[in-house]
């Protein structure tokens, strides 16, 4: 690779799949895997064109070293067997997933049910509001699937549409800057197959043996709490920008009641916000990055004493009667003690636009739950 | 915060418009938000594309209920009230159309600006794609945007002869468009 290929620092009007791919090629992965079906996006076109003019210097099949690959809706369901291995094999792969609703029928939308058919599975899942955030977050999560202390796979989930076709401008770090962020990494003890090291993959396991591969994977799970404030911390030293971690608060400070929601949206929920603060109401967000692990910890410190909640989402959780975001928070804040009153507001299904209107009643909504007025557990905004 | 609807029919380059406007403005210090109406894209069927821009940045990512523009790319679309609706007070209207627009009124439309985006693409580029010339149009008509700008976003898509050709159709649509206020 030339030295002329190298990105220097410089902002650009990029969309989600773009700003995705920037991401990826400040990175250098070795491998990129692919499994081209639809649905499929342009994250990955992109990152071809750049390999077939020399700008990126990656073998699309091979066996070690930094790796990338990108799913999407109902190819992330056609990979579930596959999904399990990583986590399994602790193998620090970085995947894009643009959100879309993986259940039938057949639709074309942003919905975030893809995601939750596999958030079981063992990889931290990251979910992300604008385009910066894409790019920023496919720097970050190598830095953390390959730290040592880590070693799991990052999934990194961007809506569908609303942000993939998305374009704003966003600052493209320069490579040399990335270089220097991901340096703690560069030379980490990658499992590699090797036909002359006998490394045993994958083999059949059973017993306590199995236990031990349990036991770290959960433990490995704890730590990344930590290691995402850390990672971002060093992120922000370097770029500038940062997240807050695990979850980040936008004016809970006074509030009184606090919406809670992930992924595009809470762009346009910080707008209600604004709005209902300056009509008098004392409101606040909670945007959660971190999905898995679920920053349970962290959330329940930031609602603690709050007089409701409101939960904004588009997924459902099937046989809970709420999304499933809701469910998680309930399970959260059981250590609270005090049962505060939760709303849950799913909006956003099969291509129907979120608007600052829906927001809107769900911020009444919840401020209602507050003084005492009865409400519905689950709101269908667009049935409203 | 300014808002911009394009509507048009799929395959005349609506999507790309509201592209080539965003890296514009963005080319002028402005925060920008440019989406497509999303669903199955068809030639001939009718879409819709959304601009924003800001000094500050840009946080909703709902679709525009409510322009501070609108660009129509295709005169089928006009008969559509929906095309017009939640105009803003002061409502720009860019319209694809070979003579100026004789009686029209809608509510909030406060300037129409007109301009034969057909003709002038069929000449320049071959074909009817009237979307590079539509946004020099509206750079020419609301002057929210300089065509240096505009030029920074065409060379974004187009490169060598077809550059120069669409960014002649645009500087015709630029010079060309017919500016009508209207007084309510």
């Amino acid at each position: 690779m030339t030295d002329t290929a190298l990105i220097k620092r410089q902002m650009k009007v990029c969309n989600g799949n773009k700003s995705a791919a920037y991401g990826v090629r400040l990175c250098r992965p070795d491998v990129i895997s692919v499994y081209p079906i639809t649905p499929q996006t342009p994250l990955l076109e992109y990152l071809y064109e750049w390999r077939a003019a020399g700008l990126l210097d990656t073998d699309f099949i091979e066996v070690e070293g930094r790796t990338f690959t990108a799913t999407c809706g109902a190819g992330l369901s056609f990979m579930f067997d596959s999904y399990l291995w990583p986590p399994a094999l602790r193998l620090p792969v970085v995947m894009a997933n643009v959100n879309r609703e993986a259940s039938p029928p057949v639709q074309v939308s942003a919905g975030n049910s893809d995601m939750m058919v596999v958030k079981d599975g063992g990889w931290i899942q990251i979910h992300v509001e604008n385009c910066q955030e894409i790019l920023d977050t496919m720097i970050m999560a190598y830095r953390l699937a390959e730290d040592p202390e880590i070693l799991l796979p990052v999934q990194v989930s961007y809506d569908g549409f609303i942000l993939s076709h998305l374009s704003q401008k966003i600052e493209i770090p320069a490579q040399s800057e990335v270089d220097a962020f991901l340096a703690p990494v560069r030379n980490v003890d990658r499992p590699k197959l090797d036909p002359d090291e006998g490394n045993t993959f994958a083999s059949w396991v059973r017993g306590t043996l199995l236990v031990e591969f349990y036991y770290k994977h959960l433990a490995a799970m704890e730590r990344v709490k930590r290691k995402v404030c850390e990672v971002e911390e060093e992120f922000y030293n370097i770029f500038g920008r940062r997240y807050g971690g695990l979850i980040e608060e936008y004016r809970t400070e006074d509030a009184e009641i606090v919406l809670v929601s992930f992924g595009s949206e809470v762009g346009s929920i910080r707008v209600v916000i604004d709005k209902k603060r300056e009509e008098g109401m004392k409101i606040g967000l909670i945007k959660v990055r971190v999905f898995r692990p679920f920053p349970a910890e962290a959330i329940a410190k930031a609602l603690r004493g709050k007089k409701a909640i409101g939960v904004l989402e588009k997924n459902l959780c099937w046989g809970w009667n709420s999304g499933h975001l809701f469910m998680e928070l309930k399970a959260a804040l059981g250590e609270l003690n005090t049962p505060t009153p939760m709303a849950n507001f799913v909006d956003g299904f099969g291509g129907i636009d979120v608007t600052l209107e829906g927001i809107e009643r769900s911020a009444d909504i919840t401020w209602g739950a507050s003084q005492g007025k009865p409400f519905e557990k689950l709101t269908w905004i667009p049935l409203e | 915060m300014k808002e911009i609807r394009l509507h048009g029919l799929g395959g005349q380059g609506a999507v790309i418009a509201s592209d080539i406007l965003a890296i514009a403005f963005a080319e002028e210090g402005k925060e920008v938000a440019a989406f497509p109406a999303f669903g199955a894209e068809r030639r001939g069927s009718p879409v819709a594309a959304y601009v924003r821009f800001d000094d500050k940045p840009i946080r909703e990512k709902c679709l525009i209920y409510t322009p501070d523009c609108l660009m129509i790319l295709d005169a089928s679309q006009m008969e559509a009230n929906s095309t017009f609706a939640g105009a803003k007070p002061d409502c720009a209207l860019i319209v694809n159309s070979p003579a100026p627009l004789n009686g029209f009124s809608r509510p909030n439309i406060n300037l129409i600006a007109t301009i034969d985006a057909t003709g002038i693409s069929r000449q320049e580029l071959g074909r009817p794609i009237v979307n590079t010339c539509i946004t020099g149009a509206f750079a020419g008509a609301t002057r929210w945007v300089s065509f240096e700008s505009l030029v920074v976003g065409l060379k974004e898509f187009f490169k060598g002869a077809i550059l120069e050709k669409n960014t002649r159709a645009a500087q015709r649509g630029f010079n060309e468009v017919t500016v009508t206020k209207v007084d309510h």
